[in-house]
C-alpha cells in the first residue's frame, strides 16, 4: 500500500438549530492515499459537501461542531490545529475547488491577482513579484488559459474558463490533497469532459490526491480509485471502483443510484429511480436510515441500525441483507 | 535582482492603472468631467480663499451697504448687516465644505469599519453593535445631534462630533447589510480555502466589492452633511456668529426674501451646484471603479 495521506476516523458533524442538534454526518470513516482519488457520491443533502468543507474546517463556527471523530492529515489531527496553523494548511497542502465558478471568483479582482493571492499566502520560497507572476503564467498555461488573459476580470470568461481559473487557484501551491466539491455540476457536458480531463492530467502530473464529491456516477467511474456512497449522513457502502461498479454485493441504495441512470448494456424501457426523498437530518428514521425507501425492507431494518458487513478488505455494505453473506469485521 | 527585470514592478504598475483607468473614464464623460471641474474649483476656492478676498471684508459691517444688490464693487451684493456677500461665500466655503466633507469621511470610515466587523465576525459583537445602532436610530438624527451639542456645548468641534455620532448608526447598518451580501458569496469561502487571513479577506475581497457603494454614499452624503451643519448653525448650535457659513447665511436671508432675494439665491444655488456635482461624481466614480461596467 502506498502512503496514507488523509484518514477520516468516525467523523460526526452536527449543526445547532433552534437548540436542537441536527446531525448532518454520522460516523464516516475513510482514507485517501497519496495520489489516490476518493469519490463521494450520494443524493443532494446526503452530507457530502459538509464532509468536504469539514476537512478544511470551513464550516461556520457559530452553528457547526464536531462532537466526535478526527481528520488526520499526514498523521496530524486537523481538528486540533490552531486557527493560524489551519490557515497554513489551507491552500498550501489542501485546497478546494468549488461547485459554481460563477460565484467562486471575486468579480472585482483580475484573475491573475486572484491566482497570485493564493500563492502569496504561502510564499515559502520567498519568490519576488516577478517570479510570482511567472508562476501565475505557468499555472494558467497548465490549465489551458493563455497567460495574457490574466489581467482580465472573471466576467470576461465563460463558465468553463472560469472553472479553469478556479482549478489554477487551487493548484498554484502544488497541494497534496484537492477537495473538489461537484467541480463540474455547473458546466455543460462538453466542458465537463474538458475540465475533468484537465483535473486528471494535472493530478497525474503533480501527484495530487483528491476527494471528489459528486452525484454523477459517470464522473466517478472516470476519475476515482475508491468510492464511498453516502446516504443521510452515513457512508452506506465503501469500496474500490471495481467493487462498486461490479459484482452483486451492494447496498440497495447503491443499486438504486445505478438504476436511476441509463445503461448501455441492459435494455430497459424506463429508468427506475429511488422512490421518495432523503429524510431531513433533523428527523431521521429509526433503524436503517434507508428503510422507508428500500424495496428489500425487512422488520429488523425498522428498528436496528445495520453494522458494516465486509465482503473483502476495504469493501463494506451497511445493510441487514448481507448479515450472513458478509463477514462482520472491525475496521481498525 | 528585481531591478534587472524589464517590467520593473508589475503588481504596482497594474494597481496604478486601475485608478488611472477610472480617472480616464471619468474625464471621458463630459458630464462627470464638468462635475470634477466644479469640485476642483471649490477645492481651489477653499485653499486660496485668503488670496481671493480678505477675510475682514466678510466681517466688516457697513451700514450704508445694507441689503445692497449685486453691483461692480460687490459682485454678490451685501447682506442685512452690510457685509460683502462674495467674501462671505468664499470664506464660508471653508466652513461648509471642509466640515461637510470631513464629517462624511469620518462617518463613512467608522461605518465601514463597524459594518465590516459586524458582518464578518457576527456573533455577540454584531448583536451588541446592531442593537446600539437601532437604539440610536429610534431618535431622529437632528434631535440626537441637537441633544449632543446641547450637552457638549456649542462650537465647531462639538458640532462635528454630534453630527458624526448621529449619522454613524444608519451608515453602519446599511454597510453591514451590503457586506453580509458579499460575504455570503462563494469567493469569500474560496479565499478562506486558500488560507487567507481574516483581515486580508475583509480588505481585499469584501471592501473592493462594496467600494463603489461606499463612494456613492460618501459623495452624496456630503450635501446632506452641509445641510445638517447649516441646520444646527441656524439655531445657534454650530458655527458662531459672525463667522460665515453657507447654511447659516441661507437661513438668515429668509427674512429678507422680498427685499433682497439674491441673499438667498446665491448660497442656495451654490449648495445645489456643489451637492449635484458631488452626487454625479459619486455615480460616475462608482461606474468607473466597477470592472463589470467597463468597456474595454
Amino acid at each position: 500500500m502506498s502512503q496514507e495521506l488523509l484518514h477520516v476516523k468516525d467523523l460526526h458533524i452536527s449543526f445547532k438549530a433552534k437548540g436542537k442538534d441536527v446531525r448532518a454526518v454520522t460516523g464516516v470513516d475513510f482514507t485517501v492515499d497519496k495520489g489516490q482519488t476518493m469519490g463521494i457520491v450520494g443524493e443532494s443533502g446526503a452530507g457530502k459537501s459538509v464532509l468536504g468543507l469539514s476537512i478544511l474546517r470551513l464550516l461556520p463556527d457559530a452553528t457547526a461542531y464536531i462532537p466526535q471523530g478526527s481528520i488526520e492529515f499526514k498523521g496530524n489531527d486537523l481538528l486540533k490545529l490552531s486557527k493560524k496553523d489551519m490557515q497554513k494548511v489551507r491552500g498550501d497542502q489542501i485546497s478546494m475547488i468549488f461547485q459554481d465558478p460563477m460565484t467562486s471568483l471575486n468579480p472585482v479582482m483580475s484573475v491573475g491577482d486572484q491566482i497570485i493571492e493564493a500563492l502569496r499566502y504561502h510564499n515559502k520560497d520567498k519568490l519576488n513579484k516577478a517570479q510570482l507572476e511567472q508562476r501565475v503564467d505557468e499555472v494558467m498555461e497548465l490549465v489551458g488559459i493563455p497567460a495574457y488573459r490574466k489581467k482580465e476580470y472573471p466576467h470576461q470568461f465563460s463558465g468553463g474558463m472560469r472553472q479553469r481559473v478556479v482549478i489554477a487557484i487551487a493548484l498554484v501551491c502544488n497541494p497534496e490533497l484537492l477537495i473538489a466539491d461537484e467541480p463540474t455540476t455547473a458546466l455543460d457536458v462538453t466542458i465537463q469532459a474538458q475540465v475533468l480531463a484537465i483535473i486528471r492530467d494535472l493530478q497525474k502530473k503533480l501527484g495530487t490526491a483528491m476527494v471528489l464529491i459528486t452525484h454523477d456516477l459517470g464522473i466517478v467511474a472516470q476519475m476515482c480509485d475508491k468510492v464511498g456512497v453516502m446516504y443521510a449522513g452515513e457512508m452506506v457502502e465503501h469500496g474500490s471502483i471495481e467493487d462498486i461498479f461490479s459484482g452483486d454485493f451492494h447496498h440497495p441504495y447503491t443499486m438504486g443510484l445505478f438504476g436511476s441512470i441509463p445503461n448501455l448494456e441492459t435494455e430497459s424501457k424506463r429508468l427506475s429511480p429511488i422512490p421518495g426523498l432523503m429524510p431531513p437530518p433533523n428527523n431521521l428514521p429509526e433503524g436503517c436510515r434507508f428503510h422507508p425507501r428500500c424495496k428489500h425492507c425487512m422488520e429488523i431494518c425498522k428498528t436496528v441500525a445495520p453494522e458494516k458487513y465486509y465482503d473483502k478488505e476495504g469493501h463494506y455494505v451497511a445493510c441487514h441483507l448481507f448479515r450472513d453473506k458478509g463477514k462482520e469485521e472491525n475496521h481498525d | 535582482m528585481s531591478d534587472k527585470i524589464p517590467n520593473g514592478n508589475p503588481l504596482k504598475r497594474r494597481k496604478n492603472s486601475v485608478w488611472k483607468n477610472a480617472f480616464l473614464q471619468l474625464i471621458h464623460n463630459p458630464l462627470s468631467c464638468l462635475c470634477l471641474c466644479v469640485v476642483v474649483f471649490f477645492i481651489l476656492v477653499i485653499i486660496f480663499a485668503d488670496v481671493i478676498v480678505p477675510y475682514e471684508d466678510g466681517i466688516k459691517q457697513i451700514g450704508a451697504n445694507r441689503l445692497m444688490a449685486p453691483c461692480a464693487e460687490h459682485v454678490f451684493g451685501c447682506d442685512s448687516m452690510g457685509r460683502d456677500l462674495f467674501s462671505r461665500m468664499v470664506h464660508g466655503s471653508r466652513n461648509s465644505l471642509t466640515m461637510g466633507i470631513g464629517v462624511t469621511i469620518v462617518v463613512m470610515g467608522i461605518g465601514t469599519f463597524l459594518g465590516a466587523m459586524c458582518a464578518y465576525y457576527g456573533g455577540t459583537f454584531d448583536v451588541i453593535v446592531m442593537r446600539l445602532c437601532e437604539l440610536m436610530l429610534c431618535i431622529p438624527g437632528v434631535l440626537l445631534a441637537l441633544a449632543l451639542v446641547a450637552a457638549l456645548g456649542p462650537g465647531r468641534n462639538n458640532l462635528l462630533i454630534a453630527i458624526s455620532i448621529s449619522s454613524i448608526p444608519g451608515v453602519t447598518r446599511q454597510f453591514r447589510a451590503l457586506m453580509l451580501n458579499v460575504i455570503s458569496n462563494d469567493y469569500i469561502q474560496a479565499a478562506k480555502a486558500c488560507g487567507a487571513r481574516d483581515a486580508y479577506i475583509i480588505l481585499r475581497h469584501v471592501l473592493p466589492n462594496v467600494m463603489a457603494y461606499i463612494m456613492l454614499n460618501t459623495a452624496s452624503g456630503v450635501a446632506g452633511m452641509i445641510m445638517q451643519i447649516s441646520g444646527l448653525s441656524y439655531i445657534g448650535m454650530g458655527i458662531q456668529h459672525p463667522e460665515p457659513e453657507w447654511g447659516a447665511m441661507l437661513s438668515e436671508a429668509r427674512n429678507y426674501l422680498g427685499e433682497a432675494p439674491h441673499l438667498m439665491i446665491i448660497p442656495a444655488v451654490t449648495i445645489l451646484i456643489v451637492s449635484l456635482s458631488l452626487n454625479l461624481l459619486g455615480d460616475a466614480l462608482r461606474d468607473a471603479l466597477d470592472p463589470r461596467l467597463k468597456a474595454d
